[in-house]
């Protein structure tokens, strides 16, 4: 008898706490959804059976709000990297508020969790749109969870800002580009070695999408500057065990390692070539997807004197940039790092508030349309948004890993590179045809 | 010459992990028949353990007593994760008896839970523990160089293994617990209190992937789903070993392992590793029970 | 009357669930509810469908299978491989190109046509589930070693799909698709969108009453009885491992049907599809909504997934992943029966 009644009142708990939580919920939904009930539909495409469509400013931003999304992955592998993105993004969405908003609108951030899969980034996605009826939403990491999303903004025409390097070979209407096409990241660090005097190259990378193609650019360029690839290797996602790696790199004897290992395989790769005796200066690597946050979880030590090439370090000069780090670290902790994505995540926010405001309106189209040519003050200096492919003119900076656990800029481009997320503009890339076919 | 020589390490240290890994896993299920799935995040605790023991010498001690952290965090991560694994006994698995599928996918809402702990105590990101002074680089024989770290965790499995069949084959707990396996009711009828010996089994099987973890620590990152890696990996060894039965257990680590590392020397890593499974799955159809049968005349064991 | 009750219960439950369904296009044009939820709720009517596939071989024949994701995947993935091939009009898809591949593999040529891609979303999953059942339950391989080696199958072709990225497009898999019936999405859609919504709901109600219809014959009897006491199943002389192949074959190709929908309302599929956790997540529906019950799966599948679509954002979160983990201890250490297994119960006791 006893069990049983004891069985009655966890259940009777566990649901009491399940409808709790959901009235809980309810109220904040009702709270934040009581700027739209009363307002009109908004003139996106999902409007029911009269889609006629008020002004959208009338609806996006009632009662001095607006509403933007945000989709990371809050749970599951992705969200090692994603977490420090999100947070820059709420730090730019405070300061703005602070700032007296956008357009006299206080933004409103709405947090999705994308739970590392690319199918839930698309229910996610489409749920911010038409439900929430953001007026914009910043989000993904991963490629697959980009792709997966791409559709979904072009068809409802919403606006996604995307704040990570990635492999390029894309220019959707209706996502802007925050992070570096290839011809700014991947490029010009080839470039850079091949000056250095490094002739022989050891691509490896984790086999999804990025690597994939960041190592096929890589061997037309290789190719083209005269000097050879002397092997590629891919890891698997969640590989923790490098040593037939490490045995294959030593059999190639390169001289320099080209790194697009994802995530925790970074981790366990750097502190297994370590085991072996083998820091920079016997094997040097330059790495794509490394940044502070992954080298203080590698460790400085193991990492030092190694290369990477990005657009923006927590090291970098100038006056918004020491700002940024400043309310970052009193923000999040000081032993928190900025790093490219966070910056360009931030970056983002902000570029949108100004497109906004230059537009006068939240409505996708008018902020597109101001954004073309937009100057934005970034962490990482002023950077253009370029109008024909929504990505961001940007200074290339190489750098290199320090004993403190930051990274220091050894050469950077004299001024903003266009991006060009086809290589068109390189003869190399066109001849060995490596645009796809759409 | 050099390349053999050097897979052969490679693989046995890969087979190594493997079996510190699977051996709490292999005692739990061997006895219980409770499979954990949680087993992936006693791991992680593990690996948590030593940082958070890395991070106690860092802050507190003075620094030419730092790279002793390691050697405390071994024997703390066993102890938390015996700890927590008594904890979980209690409260989910002694429920659970008889009923191996439902254990689980209980453990399983387990393993969610401890995920999500981490994540709320440690943060989403990865945390930072490097390895002592004594374990760093490698010892240089001729053109190869064996690296300390994995030498060290070959040996510590070595020891571990041996304190286990010590323990399960001359102690008088092993024999208690050897008697629960083979036959629970005669056991109890003898006056041996099995539901003791179960709770200090899973214990010592947490405690041994607790071990697992501190080790993990020193090869990769230490993130909340940093066990998920080994699960797999675990599950197949213990039950291509066979139930109930070291010997299998480290049979099946090893061919996990070496196999593991031959096969990538030839092809890349993600194919190697589906070939490993299909492998382990097609051997698995002739022998179902694995390599070592415990033979017993029950019917349903 | 409570005789009735009791012998139609669990029909009368699936019966308001799919009323309630169906009612849903209705206020989508009242305009109560968003097209974001009619293409939800087709989504979840995608999980159902496996739902109720995976509680037919664990609810009714005690089969565990943790990687019934496979299945689901290679169905849409199917689906999937033919709506990028009509929209490239039968020629070489990017990622191919990227692959170094000059034509379309022989692997995806019968996903050109529609009757070939029907074909081949039957025939992969069902001839993969034949062969792993028939030897698998030949060799009495049962219980956890089965779900231990369902979920290394799983995993292996998650390697695999990603390794062979030429073929598969690896990690991201098949993207920017549009369903069937064309695009679904926006305004100038919404009759395209409530006309594949009906067809999913069909659907569904199809293979559930095929699977209601054959647990209520002497089959879903002897299934039962495999659950209870295969050696007295085995010794009765029935040839167990013939019944337990075809119920797995079956519930694979449920699986395939479901991911085939799925991808209609989602518009890609990755390989994430074939995880552990995702095809652990599934049985955790089935454990929750009740087994052994059919409608319970498809109870379960609805209610979590609603759950997660309100619940796992913002603050919630991090206290969404502990509800979800404690929900399924409970369920399975407590309430082995699940909500409607509960409830079924509570209103129709056994002692009448």
């Amino acid at each position: 008898m006893k069990i049983k009644s004891a069985k009655k009142a966890l259940a009777m708990l566990v649901t009491g706490g399940l409808l709790a939580m959901a009235a809980g919920c309810g109220n904040q939904r009702i709270q934040a959804d009581s700027t739209q009930t009363g307002s009109a539909q908004v003139g996106d495409m999902a409007s029911q059976t009269d889609p006629e469509s008020k002004t959208v400013e009338s609806s996006l931003a009632t009662e001095g709000t607006v509403k933007v999304g945000l989709l990371h992955s809050l749970t599951g592998s992705m969200a090692i990297s994603e977490v420090s993105v999100r947070d820059a993004e709420l730090l730019a969405i405070e300061e703005i508020n602070a700032a007296g908003g956008v357009l006299g609108c206080q933004i409103v951030p709405f947090e999705e969790d994308g739970a590392s899969d690319p199918s839930v980034f698309a229910t996610k996605a489409e749920k911010l749109i038409v439900e929430t009826e953001v007026a914009t939403v910043f989000g993904c990491w991963t490629s697959s969870s980009r792709k997966a999303v791409k559709q979904i903004f072009e068809d409802y025409e919403s606006l996604l800002w995307y704040p990570v390097q990635y492999e390029g070979m894309e220019a959707s209407p209706n996502i802007m580009y925050m992070g570096a096409a290839p011809n700014q990241q991947i490029v010009p660090a080839i470039d850079y070695l091949a000056d250095q005097g490094y002739t022989k190259f050891f691509l490896l990378g984790s086999d999804y999408v990025f690597p994939r193609t960041a190592n096929m650019i890589i061997k037309a360029q290789v190719e083209d500057l005269g000097l050879t690839t002397v092997g590629e290797e891919y890891a698997a996602m969640d590989q923790t065990e490098f040593s037939s790696i490490l045995a294959k790199i030593e059999e190639a004897q390169p001289d320099v390692i080209i790194n697009t290992l994802n995530g925790a395989s970074n981790v366990s790769f750097f502190k297994q070539l370590s085991e072996k005796n083998i820091t920079s200066k016997e094997l040097m690597t330059m790495s794509f997807s490394i940044a502070e946050e992954e080298v203080k979880t590698i460790g400085a030590d193991i990492l030092s004197g190694h290369l990477v090439s990005w657009n923006y370090y927590q090291t970098t000069e100038g006056d918004r940039n020491a700002a940024f780090v400043k309310s970052y670290k009193e923000k999040f902790g000081a032993d928190r790092v900025t790093s490219d994505p966070a910056g360009a995540a931030y970056t983002a926010v902000y570029a949108w508030a100004e497109a906004c405001e230059a537009a006068g309106s939240f409505d996708v189209e008018a902020v597109k349309a101001a954004a073309a040519g937009l100057m934005v003050a970034a962490p990482e200096g002023d950077v253009v948004i370029n109008g024909d492919n929504q990505h961001l003119a940007k200074t290339v900076r190489i750098g290199q890993v320090a004993t403190d656990g930051l990274i220091y800029e050894i050469y950077a481009t004299d001024g903003v590179v266009e991006p060009d997320p086809y290589l068109t503009s390189y003869e190399w890339a066109v001849q060995a045809g490596i645009q796809p076919l759409e | 010459m050099n390349q053999i020589i050097l897979s052969l390490f490679n693989g046995l240290s890969a087979s190594s992990i493997i079996l510190l890994t699977s051996l709490g896993l292999a005692v739990t299920f061997g006895l219980m028949g409770v499979i954990n799935m949680a087993h992936g995040e006693f791991i992680m605790i593990g690996a948590y353990t030593t940082f958070v023991v890395h991070e106690l010498f860092r802050l507190f001690l003075p620094r030419t007593v730092f790279d002793f952290y390691y050697l405390l965090s071994i024997p703390a991560a066993f102890l938390v994760s015996f700890l927590i694994g008594m904890v979980l006994e209690k409260l989910v698995i002694s429920r659970l008896y008889g009923r191996e599928v439902d254990s689980l996918l209980a453990t399983w809402g387990v393993s969610i839970i401890l995920q999500q702990t981490a994540r709320s105590v440690f943060g989403s990101q990865g945390v930072a523990v490097t390895s002592p002074g004594f374990l760093s680089g490698g010892l240089k024989l001729g053109n190869i160089v064996f690296s300390y770290n994995r030498i060290f965790i070959v040996a510590l499995v070595l020891l571990c293994l041996l304190l286990v069949w010590l323990i399960m084959y001359r102690s008088g707990f092993g024999s208690q617990m050897r008697a629960t396996m083979q036959n629970r009711a005669m056991a109890q009828s003898l006056g041996i209190n099995s539901r003791k010996v179960d709770s200090i089994t899973f214990a010592c099987g947490s405690g041994l992937a607790g071990i697992a973890g501190c080790t993990i620590a020193l090869l990769g990152s230490v993130d909340s789903t940093v066990g998920q890696n080994y699960i797999v990996n675990s599950f197949m060894a213990v039950v291509l070993g066979g139930v109930g039965k070291l010997l299998g257990t480290f049979l099946g680590s090893n061919i996990i392992g070496f196999s593991g590392i031959f096969v990538e020397n030839f092809t890349s890593s993600s194919i190697a590793k589906a070939i490993v499974l299909l492998i382990v799955i097609v051997f698995l159809q002739k022998r179902p029970k694995g390599l070592f049968v415990v033979r017993s005349r029950a019917l349903d064991e | 009357m409570k005789m009735k009750l009791r012998k139609y219960f669990k029909n009368i439950l699936f019966s308001i669930i799919v009323l309630a369904l169906a009612g849903l296009p209705f206020l989508f044009v009242a305009g109560f509810v968003k097209s974001t939820m009619i293409i939800f709720f087709g989504k979840c009517m995608a999980y159902a469908i496996i739902a109720i596939g995976l509680d037919m071989i664990w609810g009714y024949t005690g089969i565990l299978s943790l990687g019934h994701g496979l299945y689901f995947a290679l169905g849409a993935y199917g689906m999937g491989m033919y709506l990028k091939l009509q929209a490239t009009g039968g020629a070489i898809t990017d990622f191919m190109k990227v692959g170094g591949l000059s034509k379309l593999p022989l692997i995806w040529q019968p996903f050109l046509t529609i009757p070939g891609m029907s074909l081949m979303i039957f025939l992969v999953p069902g001839l993969i589930a034949g062969l792993i059942g028939f030897f698998t339950f030949k060799n009495r391989v049962k219980g956890v070693y089965f779900s231990i080696i369902s979920q290394a199958l799983t995993w292996a072709a998650y390697s695999l799909f990603i390794a062979l990225s030429p073929y598969t497009n690896g990690n991201v898999g098949i993207t920017e698709i549009q369903s069937m019936l064309g695009s679904i999405k926006g305004n100038k859609n919404v009759d395209k969108l409530i006309f594949l919504f009906y067809i999913g709901l069909i659907i569904l109600i199809l293979v559930y009453v095929i699977a209601e219809r054959l647990m209520k014959t002497k089959f879903g009897k002897i299934l039962i009885a495999i659950r209870d006491g295969e050696n007295r199943t085995y010794f009765s002389g029935y040839s167990v491992s013939t019944y337990k192949t075809f119920v797995y074959v079956m519930s694979a190709v449920f699986a395939a049907i479901a991911g085939a929908l799925f991808i209609n309302f989602n518009g890609s599929i990755t390989p994430t599809a074939m995880t552990i956790s995702y095809s652990v997540t599934m049985v955790i529906w089935v454990a929750i909504g009740g087994r052994g019950t059919l409608v319970g799966a498809v109870l379960g599948a609805f209610l979590i997934n609603f759950c997660e679509y309100r619940f796992s954002s913002g603050a919630m979160v991090e206290v969404w992943q502990y509800v979800v983990g404690l929900l399924f201890i409970v369920s399975v250490v407590f309430f082995k029966n699940g909500i409607v297994g509960g409830i079924y119960e509570r209103l129709c006791p056994r002692n009448e």
